[in-house]
C-alpha cells in the first residue's frame, strides 16, 4: 500500500511540474485538455514506477505479502483524485471572478479605489461577453442569427446545474439578487 | 482495502447529509452546511473502521491491509479529496458563473437569447448590478475587505491580501492572464 501511495504521489507530482513547465513555455489555449493529455501521459508510469521503484525507497509489494493489485488500484484511484483537485484548483485560480475583484484591489491599493473604480475597469458587461466567448470556444454555447443556444454539451451541463441547485435548495449567481 | 471502502460509505453518507440538511434549513449560502459536516463525520469513519471486523465488508485475506496504520491513513485521505472534490463541484456548479450564464440560455431556449439581455438578467430593477452586489457585502462579511465609510475606498483586510497575493502568485505559477 505504501509503494500504491509513494506511485501516486510522485508520478503525480511529476506530471504536475511537466504540465506547469510547458504552460510556462507554450501556455496552451485549452488547458483543460493540456491538463487531461499529461495526466494521461502519467498512467503508464505509475505500473512501471511501481514495479521498478528500488525497494529501499517502500518495501516492494511481494517481499511484505501485500496484494500486487491492490496497491495498484490504490495507485491509480490517488492519481484520479489528485488529477480531479490540480484541475479543479486550476479553475478557481482562472476563473474566480471574486479572486479577480481582490487582484484589482491590490493592484490599485496605492489609488485608494472603491468598488466603482474596480467596476470601471473589470466590468460587469465585459465580464460576461468575454465569458460568453469562452463557453462559445469550449464549445458549451453557440451563437445562430445573433442568439445563443445550448449545445449538447451545454445543455448537459446547465440541466446538472438545474437538479443540483433544486438538491442543494440553492440559487444560480444571476437569481440571488 | 477497507480503509477506501469505508471512506467510500463515509462519504456517501456526508453528501446525504449536506442534502438533506439543505432541504430542511434552506440556507442562503452553504458554505458551513457543506463544511461542518466534514469535519463531523470524520470521527465516525474513524470509529467505523476500528469497531469493524478487519474483513469488513467481507474482505478476502489478500484484500485485507498488513498495515492498519497507513489503511486507515489511506480512507482518511480519499475521504478528504472526495470531499473537496464535492465543495468545488457543488461551487463550480451551483455557484459557477458559466453555469448562471449556460442556465440562462437553457430558460430561452428554443428561441435562444441575445447577450444584451443576458446582460440585462445581471442587473436589479434599482441598476445595481447581482455580480458585484452579491459579492462585495460578501467579501465584508468574510473579512476579505473593509469599505471606509467616510470616502469609499475599498480596502484589503489582511486575509485580503494574503488571498489576493496568493492568488497572483499561482496565477504566475499556471502563466495565466487576469482572469475572472
Amino acid at each position: 500500500m505504501e509503494r500504491g501511495l509513494l506511485t501516486a504521489i510522485i508520478v503525480s507530482a511529476a506530471w504536475m511540474l511537466v504540465h506547469l513547465l510547458l504552460m510556462q513555455r507554450r501556455p496552451a489555449e485549452n488547458r483543460f485538455k493540456a491538463m487531461t493529455v499529461c495526466w494521461l501521459f502519467s498512467l503508464p508510469f505509475i505500473p512501471a514506477f511501481y514495479f521498478l521503484a528500488p525497494s529501499g525507497l517502500t518495501p516492494h509489494p511481494a517481499d511484505v505479502g501485500d496484494s500486487i493489485w491492490m496497491g495498484l488500484l490504490q495507485a491509480g484511484l490517488s492519481s484520479v483524485l489528485l488529477y480531479f483537485l490540480f484541475v479543479e484548483c486550476f479553475y478557481h485560480v482562472e476563473r474566480a471572478v471574486t479572486l479577480r475583484i481582490l487582484i484589482e484591489l491590490l493592484n490599485d491599493a496605492k489609488s485608494n479605489p472603491t468598488i466603482e473604480s474596480v467596476r470601471s475597469k473589470y466590468d460587469v458587461d465585459e465580464m460576461i461577453r468575454r465569458r460568453l466567448d469562452v463557453l462559445a470556444d469550449r464549445h458549451f454555447i453557440a451563437r445562430r442569427d445573433d442568439r445563443w443556444h445550448l449545445l449538447p454539451k451545454g445543455r448537459l451541463f446547465a440541466r446538472t446545474m438545474q437538479f443540483s441547485c433544486w438538491l442543494f435548495q440553492c440559487k444560480g449567481q444571476k437569481d440571488r439578487g | 482495502m477497507k480503509g477506501l471502502i469505508v471512506s467510500l460509505i463515509i462519504f456517501a453518507v456526508y453528501v446525504l447529509s449536506t442534502i438533506v440538511l439543505s432541504h430542511i434549513l434552506k440556507p442562503k449560502t452553504h458554505g458551513k452546511i457543506l463544511l461542518y459536516p466534514i469535519f463531523a463525520w470524520m470521527p465516525v469513519y474513524f470509529l467505523v473502521y476500528f469497531l469493524t471486523p478487519a474483513n469488513f465488508p467481507g474482505l478476502p485475506s489478500a484484500w485485507m491491509a498488513k498495515t492498519v496504520w497507513l489503511d486507515v491513513t489511506f480512507g482518511f485521505v480519499v475521504y478528504v479529496l472526495n470531499c473537496h472534490s464535492f465543495f468545488d463541484f457543488f461551487y463550480g456548479f451551483n455557484g459557477g458563473f458559466s453555469m448562471s450564464l449556460m442556465l440562462e440560455i437553457l430558460r430561452a431556449e428554443p428561441s435562444g437569447i441575445v447577450s444584451d439581455e443576458i446582460v440585462k438578467g445581471y442587473y436589479n430593477p434599482d441598476g445595481t448590478d447581482k455580480i458585484y452586489g452579491w459579492r462585495v457585502p460578501h467579501l465584508i462579511e468574510t473579512g476579505c475587505i473593509r469599505i471606509e465609510p467616510a470616502t469609499g475606498a475599498c480596502r484589503l483586510t489582511t486575509k485580503g491580501l494574503v488571498i489576493a497575493r496568493t492568488a497572483i502568485a499561482l496565477k504566475g505559477m499556471l502563466n495565466l492572464g487576469a482572469g475572472g
